[in-house]
This record gives C-alpha cells, sequence and structure tokens, in this order.
C-alpha cells in the first residue's frame, strides 16, 4: 500500500506542478488538491500505464480521494497476484 | 511498367461560418457557467451558430465553394459531405450541396462518422481516387451541432459551435506537395453510447413514441470517458500513421487535431513528446464543430501562416462510434480565399 501511494503521490505531483501542499490518503482530489475532472481522467490513465492495468470507465466518477484510488489499486494488483498463484499451482 | 497508384493531393481549402457570434459571457448570462469555467476545462471562447431555419448544407455550400475557388476549378467528379446533422435524416445533403454548386449529375454522398468524419473522408476521397475512379474530389466536412444539443446543457452548449470546411482533392503524384500519403483508420462500437442521439433512429422509432423520452432526441456525451479515448486513440492513431509513411514524431511541423477542447490537444501533443508549439489550436475561435473542426483548422492554417507549402503535416481525430483516424501529408502552396 505504501509503495502505491508513494507512485500515486508522484503521478499527482506530475499533473500539479504548481501544487506544493501535503498529499495525504484522506485528500479530496478535487477541493483540496484543485483538479478538476479533466485531470482525474489523466491521473487514472497515468495510473495505469505505471501500475499496468485498467480501470474501468465507470470508476472515472465514484473516486474522490487519494485513498479510494491506493485502495483500488491496491485490490486489482492483489487479485492478479491471487490469480497467478492458482494458475501456477 | 506498372504504373503507380495515383494519390490524392491537397489543392484547394476553405471554410464557412455561420454569422451569429455566441461568447462565453453570453452563455454565462443564461445558464449557470462562467467565462473562467469554460475556459479553463476546454480553452473555447466563441463559437459560432446557425440562424433559425439555416441548415448544414447552407455553411457546406459557401465551404465548398471557397475551397474550389482556392483550388481554381469549377468542377469536380465526386462530391463527400462528412456530417453527423444533415440537413433531414433522409435522403443524404450532399446531392443538394452538389446541385446548389453547379455539379448536378456527380456521385454525391454522405459519410458519419462523427468528429472523424472528415478523416474518413478523406480516407474515402483518396480511395475513389487511387483507383482511378475519379480525378477530383470536393470533400466537405460541415455540421451544426447547435441543433442537436439541449440548449439547457452547460457541458454541451458551451463546447460545440456550428461550421463548414471543405478540402479539393486532386490526382497526382505521391512527391507532390499535397499528396495524401497514408491514412489509418479504426472504430470501436462498444464505446457507441459515450456519444449519441438516442432517439429518432430505427432502435427507438420501431419502439414507437412512447418509447421516446424528453432528452433522448438530444446529443448527450460522457464528457471523462471521452476524453481519455480522445487521448489515446489520437495518440496512437498519430503514431500509426507516422510508422506508415516512415517519418518519426521529431519529423512532424504540425499537428492539425480534431478541434474537440484545447486540453485533449495538449495531452496529445505531450504524450507525443512533441513541443506545444506543434499544435494547430483553432477552437478557442470556433468551439467543436465536430466534422468541419479540421478542414476549419486547415483554412486558418493557411490564413495565419502556420501552415505553408513543404510542412508536414499529420492530421488526428477522434470521434462518436466511437470512431478515430490520422492522416500524413506535406502540405502545398495553396491560398485560402
Amino acid at each position: 500500500m505504501d509503495t502505491v501511494l508513494l507512485r500515486i503521490t508522484e503521478l499527482i505531483r506530475e499533473l500539479l506542478p504548481e501544487y506544493e501542499g501535503e498529499i495525504a490518503l484522506s485528500a479530496r482530489f478535487q477541493e483540496d488538491l484543485g483538479m478538476d475532472s479533466l485531470n482525474m481522467v489523466d491521473l487514472l490513465s497515468d495510473a495505469e500505464t505505471a501500475f499496468d492495468l485498467e480501470i474501468p470507465d465507470s470508476r472515472l466518477d465514484n473516486l474522490d480521494r487519494v485513498e479510494g484510488l491506493v485502495e483500488y489499486i491496491v485490490s486489482v494488483l492483489r487479485e492478479e497476484s491471487d490469480g497467478a498463484d492458482v494458475r501456477s499451482a | 511498367m506498372r504504373r503507380s497508384r495515383e494519390f490524392a493531393v491537397v489543392a484547394g481549402v476553405g471554410a464557412s461560418l455561420p454569422s451569429r457570434l455566441v461568447t462565453n459571457e453570453e452563455l454565462a448570462s443564461r445558464m449557470d457557467t462562467s467565462d473562467e469555467w469554460i475556459t479553463t476545462r476546454t480553452g473555447i471562447r466563441q463559437r459560432f451558430v446557425v440562424e433559425p431555419g439555416a441548415a448544414t448544407s447552407d455553411l457546406a455550400v459557401e465551404a465548398g465553394a471557397r475551397a474550389l475557388k482556392s483550388a481554381g476549378m469549377a468542377a469536380v467528379d465526386a462530391v463527400l459531405l462528412a456530417t453527423t446533422t444533415p440537413d433531414h435524416p433522409c435522403p443524404a445533403t450532399a446531392p443538394s450541396v452538389a446541385s446548389r454548386l453547379g455539379l448536378t449529375g456527380v456521385p454525391a454522398f454522405d459519410v458519419n462518422a462523427v468528429c472523424s468524419g472528415f478523416v474518413y473522408g478523406l480516407a474515402v476521397a483518396d480511395g475513389l481516387i487511387a483507383s482511378g475512379a475519379f480525378a477530383s474530389v470536393l470533400l466537405i466536412g460541415a455540421d451544426t451541432f447547435s441543433t442537436i444539443v439541449d440548449g439547457d446543457d452547460r457541458a454541451t452548449v458551451s463546447v460545440f459551435g456550428d461550421g463548414a470546411g471543405a478540402c479539393v482533392l486532386r490526382a497526382g503524384r505521391s512527391d507532390e506537395p499535397g499528396a495524401v500519403l497514408g491514412v489509418e483508420l479504426g472504430s470501436d462500437g462498444g464505446l457507441r453510447e459515450l456519444i449519441i442521439v438516442p432517439d429518432g433512429g430505427s432502435r427507438q422509432r420501431s419502439a414507437g413514441d412512447s418509447a421516446a423520452t424528453v432528452s433522448g432526441k438530444y446529443f448527450s456525451m460522457q464528457g471523462k470517458a471521452v476524453y481519455k479515448h480522445a487521448v489515446r486513440r489520437m495518440t496512437q492513431a498519430t503514431l500509426d500513421v507516422l510508422d506508415r509513411v516512415g517519418w518519426s514524431v521529431q519529423d512532424v511541423d504540425l499537428l492539425v487535431g480534431h478541434q474537440a477542447n484545447k486540453r485533449i490537444l495538449d495531452t496529445v501533443v505531450a504524450g507525443l513528446g512533441m513541443p506545444a508549439d506543434r499544435a494547430l489550436v483553432n477552437v478557442d475561435r470556433v468551439g467543436n464543430t465536430a466534422a468541419a473542426s479540421i478542414p476549419i483548422a486547415l483554412t486558418d492554417g493557411v490564413a495565419s501562416g502556420a501552415l505553408r507549402e513543404g510542412r508536414r503535416v499529420v492530421l488526428t481525430a477522434f470521434g462518436g462510434g466511437a470512431s478515430w483516424g490520422a492522416a500524413a501529408l506535406v502540405w502545398p502552396d495553396i491560398a485560402a480565399t
């Protein structure tokens, strides 16, 4: 979880070079970080590339905090590694 | 020895915008929006819309006439109209446009690939010329999205404008400036609901009037998902067409993307690793004019001097369907009229 958070934080800082505040797990993308809807799309696209996974379009509308995105990515990565274990067993 | 195929060569361009200017300030005075809100999200400052009673063909005829004048030609062998907003659901609008241009008798038909329509039309025109069937084609992109958006929906009213742009293509050689060197097209029908007018087609009409909804007659767009897919597809289509013609990203002098939204253009250019000034941008002045956007941008580019003879140009678009495409050409020495 910490490594995912670290990477997401880096991606947010790349997208928002002028934002110098803290990026906490509880931070809200729009209200706290000042991101708009298209920044969000860019962030999810960047996260897809960074973690080599796909975030469905339906998720574009219901992630409002850093925590939600980190938890979603962790859960997808966990499912993938569980699936790999099953296949290799 | 077998003669190499004919290539479609750009011989002239022209555009037409309706007279009624709608600024962001005007929109802010009648709905819950602001110049800042629209400009930040879209880069659009104004757009033009048709007067009541006007139709897509009115703009198409004017743009077509200007492109013919730019090419120094009075006639062509075929007329193609890329549009999603035809004058009537049936018949196609292109024959009416052709006749009003004094071209009664030539083949004329519509192409519908929404905002990718001009690139699709370019591929069709190129194919018709390459086959030897026609020596010249007038390709027009024209749309009046003000007639299909919900006037109370700030998300679409603020983005779309009406207009027409046109391009005359003639048969020529691949080494001539203006030759369309390569085209890439693609589609994904699984994304059809991202950009849609739900009602008025066979799906709803076969079910009867009771199946129609109040909002179903209007254009709707899932903005965030469209942005995501548009960035990806326009970027990939550009890379694919560069690969096809053997150019690198650094070889491209000007990227003329579908003018949907400045943010999309900025992100595509950044993703390709191009300097920001390689993108031709006129969405601030005309809004998203759908199938008309690329030929209007080309006409603006000629007028401003951004498009000059010898410049290597890539066109790229994403639209409803979903559909996408890209084309590569070296710009010719032509004047916009």
